[in-house]
C-alpha cells in the first residue's frame, strides 16, 4: 500500500494541472467565439469576390480572348508551393499531428514551404523540408501581418520560383471536427467549383445573383479589373483562411484541454479512494497492534 | 428596386433596397437605376449615395469592386462608412494616430496603405462637415 503522504502529495499536484486546464479550456471557449464570428463574418465577402472573378474570366473567355494574367496560366509544376498555417503553442490535441500527417502524405515532390507558427516551421525543419520564410502572426491577425506572407508568396509564384499556390490548414467544420485540407489558391483554373464549395460553406447566409441574359458592361475594362481582382482574391483567401485556422486552433485547444480537465477529475477520484483506503487499513492496523498489545 | 448590398471583410456593413445607387468609379460616378446592363466595376476611395424616394444615405467607400446583376448590387470593400454614423472624435483620433504611423513608418508598402486610410478619414472628416 503506498504511502499516505505520496499519495496526498499527487491529489494535490493533479488538482493543480486541473486548476491549470480548466482555465486554459475557458480562455480558449472565449478566444474561439470571436475567432468564430470573424472567420464566419469574412464567408460572405469570399462568396461575392469568387463570383465576381467568375463572371469577368467568363465573359473574358467568351469573348474569345485568353487571359494573360500569370494567375490564370497552368504551367508545368516542378515545385508546388505551399502556405502551411500551423499554430504557435501546443496542447491543441491532434490539430497540427493530424495537419503534418497529411502534408507527409500529400506532398511527394519538390515543395517550398511559407509557413505560419512556430510549430509548423519546427516540423519543416525537423522533416529537411524546403522552409521558403517562416512568419509569426499574432491572435489579433491583422492585415499589416499578413500582407508580407501574402506578398511573398505572390512573388515567388510570380517569378516562377513555384508553380503552384496552395494552402495547407486545419479547416473549421464545427468546434468537435477539424479537418486538414490543402487548397489550391493558384493558379485560378476552376473557379466553378470552387463557387460550389464556399455556397455549401455558406448555405443560405447570401444568396448569388440570378443570371442575365445580357452581356455584362466594365468599368473601366476587363484588362484592369482582371489586373487588380485576383490579386485581391489570393489576398483575401489567405487572410480568411488564417481566420479559420485560429477558429480551429481555438476549439481544438478548448476540447483538448476539456478532455485534461476531466481526465484529472477522474484521477483525483480514483486517487482519494486509494487515500481513503490506505488511511483505512493504517487505522485497522494501529488497532490490531493495540489489541494485540492489550491481550498480550 | 434595386438590392443594395455592401460587404467588407469584417461584416455585412449594409443591405436595403434602393431606388438609385451612386457609384465612385475610376472614371466617374456612376449612377445605377433598376433594369441596368450587368456591371462589373471598380470603385475607387470615394463617396457612394443610396437614394429612395423621399430620403438619402451617404456612404464613406475605401475603394473596392461593385457587380450588379438583375438588379442586386454587391459591393466589395475594404471599408465603408454610413454618415449617419460618423463622429467627429473618433475620426479625429484616427487621423492623429495614423499621421504619427505615417511619420515612423519606413517601408514603402505601409506608407501606401497608410495614406490611403488617411485619405479615407479625411473623406469620413469632410463629410462630417458637410452634413453639419
Amino acid at each position: 500500500m503506498a504511502n499516505l503522504r505520496d499519495i496526498r502529495r499527487r491529489i494535490k499536484s493533479v488538482k493543480n494541472t486541473r486548476q491549470i486546464t480548466r482555465a486554459m479550456q475557458l480562455v480558449s471557449s472565449s478566444k474561439m467565439k470571436r475567432a468564430q464570428d470573424s472567420a464566419i463574418a469574412g464567408r460572405p465577402y469570399s462568396l461575392i469576390l469568387a463570383n465576381m472573378l467568375n463572371t469577368v474570366s467568363t465573359a473574358y473567355k467568351i469573348s474569345g480572348e485568353t487571359i494573360e494574367h500569370p494567375f490564370f496560366q497552368a504551367r508545368e509544376v516542378k515545385r508546388r508551393g505551399i502556405i502551411m498555417l500551423s499554430s504557435d503553442k501546443g496542447l491543441c490535441g491532434p490539430l497540427n499531428t493530424n495537419l503534418f500527417r497529411l502534408i507527409t502524405e500529400e506532398v511527394k515532390g519538390d515543395a517550398s514551404f511559407f509557413s505560419v507558427g512556430k510549430k509548423g516551421a519546427q516540423f519543416i525543419q525537423r522533416e529537411g523540408l524546403d522552409l521558403e520564410v517562416a512568419y509569426e502572426i499574432s491572435d489579433k491577425a491583422e492585415t499589416n501581418e499578413v500582407s508580407p506572407l501574402v506578398e511573398a508568396a505572390i512573388e515567388a509564384y510570380k517569378s516562377g520560383k513555384v508553380d503552384t499556390l496552395e494552402i495547407a490548414y486545419p479547416s473549421f467544420i464545427n468546434v468537435l471536427i477539424q479537418k486538414p485540407v490543402i487548397m489550391p489558391l493558384l493558379p485560378i483554373l476552376d473557379l466553378e467549383t470552387l463557387l460550389e464549395q464556399l455556397k455549401n460553406k455558406i448555405k443560405g447566409e447570401s444568396e448569388l445573383a440570378i443570371e442575365d441574359s445580357r452581356a455584362i458592361a466594365f468599368e473601366p475594362s476587363p484588362v484592369e479589373i482582371l489586373e487588380q481582382l485576383p490579386d485581391l482574391y489570393v489576398n483575401f483567401m489567405i487572410y480568411q483562411m488564417i481566420l479559420e485556422s485560429r477558429a480551429s486552433e481555438y476549439s481544438a485547444r478548448m476540447v483538448a484541454m476539456k478532455a485534461a480537465t476531466d481526465n484529472a477529475s477522474k484521477l483525483v477520484d480514483s486517487l482519494t479512494l486509494d487515500y481513503n483506503k490506505a488511511r483505512q487499513a493504517a487505522i485497522t492496523q494501529e488497532i490490531l497492534e493495540i489489541a494485540a498489545a492489550s491481550a498480550a | 428596386m434595386l438590392k443594395l448590398e455592401i460587404i467588407s471583410p469584417k461584416e455585412r456593413v449594409f443591405s436595403a433596397e434602393a431606388k438609385q445607387v451612386v457609384l465612385p468609379t475610376e472614371s466617374g460616378e456612376i449612377g445605377v437605376l433598376t433594369g441596368h446592363v450587368p456591371l462589373v466595376t471598380q470603385l475607387k476611395l470615394g463617396v457612394m449615395k443610396v437614394i429612395n424616394e423621399s430620403s438619402q444615405e451617404v456612404f464613406a467607400i475605401k475603394g473596392g469592386f461593385a457587380q450588379l446583376v438583375s438588379d442586386k448590387i454587391s459591393i466589395l470593400t475594404d471599408e465603408a462608412v454610413s454618415t449617419n454614423d460618423l463622429e467627429a472624435s473618433v475620426i479625429e483620433e484616427s487621423i492623429n494616430n495614423i499621421e504619427k504611423q505615417l511619420a515612423d513608418s519606413e517601408s514603402a508598402a505601409e506608407r501606401k496603405s497608410l495614406s490611403k486610410l488617411l485619405q479615407f478619414y479625411q473623406l469620413q472628416e469632410s463629410l462630417l462637415a458637410h452634413r453639419s
